[in-house]
């Protein structure tokens, strides 16, 4: 036993000095998610803004009537430019103004007589900058039939000058909610950890395996008097590391974005809670190091490893589709039971600043039992000679 | 020393290796020949303890490949094929002392182990430098020290003088030689007649799994000449319906 470990150790730092050496590595491992996750992450930022603020600045809209109190009141609001249109429908198609409507001539006598009136906005949903201002010309229609409904007016004259007043709102009502904070941290960033953790010992894990047999060392290798779970011990400890090394350059990179950003996202994650999600780094890119290692040694060549690691990365993504719509609260005990998705609801909870250590525990322990799996699984093969010689 | 007792191989239909049976002494050079499918990564494999054979049995050194592979190992060195096999990462020196360490080495007598193979097989200039930037032969050289850096009694080489130039072939013979000075017992597989007659002892002839004759090269030598012994083992290994 402590022979082995001893082995395995050889190995391990000997795969480790081949990997350091190696600039392929570095790039792709960790210098990359280091830099892709933030510059990701910047970008959907910078795409939202650039919507908000046109959303805000100016909104075009026709109107049928002039000379009514709905007239009045969108003259009053700075967001709202009035545009004179011969041709509504052409108007909206062609993008010009975002909003036409229509009015009846006589609406102002209406409202008086307290008679049915007609209000109606046909908008442009086609384009994306269309579809944004339409809750800006909604929320003045929805203030105008409000007043119209809670107060009376005795001429027309009153109900114009009622409604000649600007009206501003705050920045959040005005706007669709769209929580940024949660996407990233619900969707992006589990999905991203896993991705790296699962991506960063991908490559490694065919260097070591199937490399190994196209390089013709694996043959050497075998016939020395260290025994096969030393060595592949050894393997999977060098393909942890750099797993573990991609996962948590991802986690730096974010952390670097959540610093230098403006976002109202903020990282409330304690200590303990950077501790464990360190600890659960290193149990999924365990778990993934295990089965890629599996799959690298049965196959004769790094093509072939590939072909069949290449779907693997992806299947293992699945699983995080299902935590999309998912809120923290759900979480049951059969949900950590779960390979993948039970990883994303702990790193959901950290992010979000719970620590639960039964969760956790569960979640680890699982872990560790699929790891333990693969990893009899990946030993059994390595010492079966029709896996390791394949024709 | 190594028995090779009646050994069988069969890989799911295909009998690899039938009733395969010679031995190999001390200070010999044993040629193993066959054309391509015969048998011969096999058997060296089967030597090895990589593989397991479907019957029979290998004694190295008096111990068994089924009892005691452990051991075995500790006394063979390999060098398959003419990819040499060295990490390309690593420096000729690295590569010697990880296979030192992999093959239970003490650490105290590693460095001087390697710093002797070093001398020996001349390399110091570029024992430091990584082996990925090494010419062919200079490889040649780093792969031969390392098969015999935990001082095996027993030398495989499988295929080594396939796709060389003569002057990493000649590293090779050369170092096969100082092989038998040592007194270590040598299989030596390959295709080529020319180069089993010209430095192997004796000569095993294998085809499609089973021994099809075993000789005396120095004692054929003296007998026939070159062209009656090419002949002997043309009609060996010619099946009767590829004659002409
Ligand atoms: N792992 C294996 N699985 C199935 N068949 C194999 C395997 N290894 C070798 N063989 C078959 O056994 C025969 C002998 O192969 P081998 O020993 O490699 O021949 P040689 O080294 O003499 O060219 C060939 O027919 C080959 O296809
Ligand atoms: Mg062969």
């Amino acid at each position: 036993m402590m022979k082995t470990f001893k082995q395995a150790l050889v190995v391990f730092f000997k795969e480790m000095k081949c990997l350091m050496r190696d600039t392929k590595t570095f790039i792709f491992g960790i210098f990359l998610p280091l830099i892709l996750v933030p510059s990701m992450l910047f970008i959907i930022d910078f795409s939202m803004k650039g919507t908000q603020t046109k959303l805000a600045d100016n909104v075009n809209i026709a109107i049928s009537n002039k000379n009514n109190s709905f007239y009045t009141f969108c003259s009053a609001q700075d967001v709202l430019t009035i545009v004179d249109v011969s041709d509504p429908q052409k108007a909206l198609d062609s993008g010009e103004i975002s909003a036409y409507v229509t009015i009846d001539e006589d609406i102002d006598e209406k409202i008086i007589a307290k008679k049915a009136y007609n209000l109606d906005i046909q908008y442009n949903e086609s384009s994306m900058n269309a579809m944004m201002s339409m809750p800006v010309v909604m929320q003045y229609e929805k203030a105008y039939k409000y007043v119209l409904e809670n107060y009376k007016f005795d001429s027309i004259e009153n109900l114009n000058k009622a409604f000649d007043t600007k009206i501003d709102f705050s920045e959040e009502t005005q706007l669709p909610q769209i929580d940024t904070s949660s996407l990233y941290f619900n969707i992006l960033v589990p999905m991203m950890l896993i991705l790296y953790c699962s991506m960063g010992s991908t490559g490694t894990a065919i260097e070591l395996s199937s490399g190994e047999k196209e390089r013709g060392t694996f043959e050497p290798l075998l016939s020395t008097c260290a025994n096969r779970s030393g060595i592949i011990l050894g393997k999977l400890f060098a393909t942890t590391a750099m797993g573990v090394a991609s996962g948590l350059c991802t986690a730096l990179g974010l952390c670097g974005y959540l610093l230098v950003s403006s976002s109202s996202s903020k990282l409330n994650v304690s200590i303990p809670g950077m501790l464990l999600l360190l600890l659960i780094i290193i149990l999924t890119s365990m778990f993934f190091s295990s089965i890629n290692l599996l799959i690298g040694m049965y196959s004769k060549s790094s093509k072939e490893a590939q072909i069949y690691l290449m779907p693997m990365s992806l299947i293992s993504l699945i699983p995080t589709f299902f935590t999309f719509a998912m809120d923290i609260s759900q979480i049951t005990y059969e949900h950590l039971a779960i390979p993948v998705y039970n990883i994303i609801c702990i790193i959901k909870e950290i992010l979000a600043g719970i620590v639960n250590f039964a969760h956790i525990g569960i979640t680890a322990s699982w872990l560790i039992l699929y790891v333990s799996v693969s990893l009899i699984f990946t030993l059994k093969l390595f010492k079966k000679e029709n896996i390791l010689f394949r024709f | 020393m190594i028995n090779i007792l009646n050994v069988s191989k069969t890989f799911k239909t295909t009998e690899a290796l039938k009733d395969v049976s010679f031995e190999v002494n001390d200070s010999e050079i044993v040629g193993l020949l066959g054309e391509n499918g015969a048998g011969k990564s096999t058997l060296l494999r089967i030597i090895s303890t990589m593989l397991s054979p479907t019957n029979g049995n290998v004694i190295v050194n008096n111990h068994s490949i089924l009892d005691d592979p452990q051991n075995v190992r500790k006394n063979i060195g390999i060098l398959f094929g003419s990819e040499v096999g060295l990490y390309e990462r690593l420096t000729a020196r690295e590569n010697l002392e990880y296979f030192a360490k992999l093959n239970g080495m003490p650490d105290s007598e590693i460095t001087e182990r390697v710093n002797h193979l070093v001398e020996k097989f001349s390399f110091a200039d570029y024992a430091d430098k990584q082996v990925g930037t090494f010419s062919k032969g200079m490889k040649q050289k780093v792969a031969v020290a390392r098969s015999i850096v935990h001082n095996p009694s027993v030398m495989l080489f499988d295929e080594p003088d396939s796709g060389l130039d003569f002057k990493a072939a000649k590293i090779i013979f050369d170092f096969m030689e100082l092989c038998r000075e040592e007194g270590k017992s040598i299989i030596f597989s390959s295709h080529s007649m020319e180069n089993i007659k010209n430095y192997s002892d004796r000569m095993v002839v294998i085809h499609k799994g089973t021994v099809v004759k075993t000789f005396d090269v120095h004692e054929y030598r003296e007998k026939y000449t070159d062209r009656e012994i090419n002949n002997i083992l043309f009609s060996l290994v010619c099946d009767n319906d590829e004659n002409v």
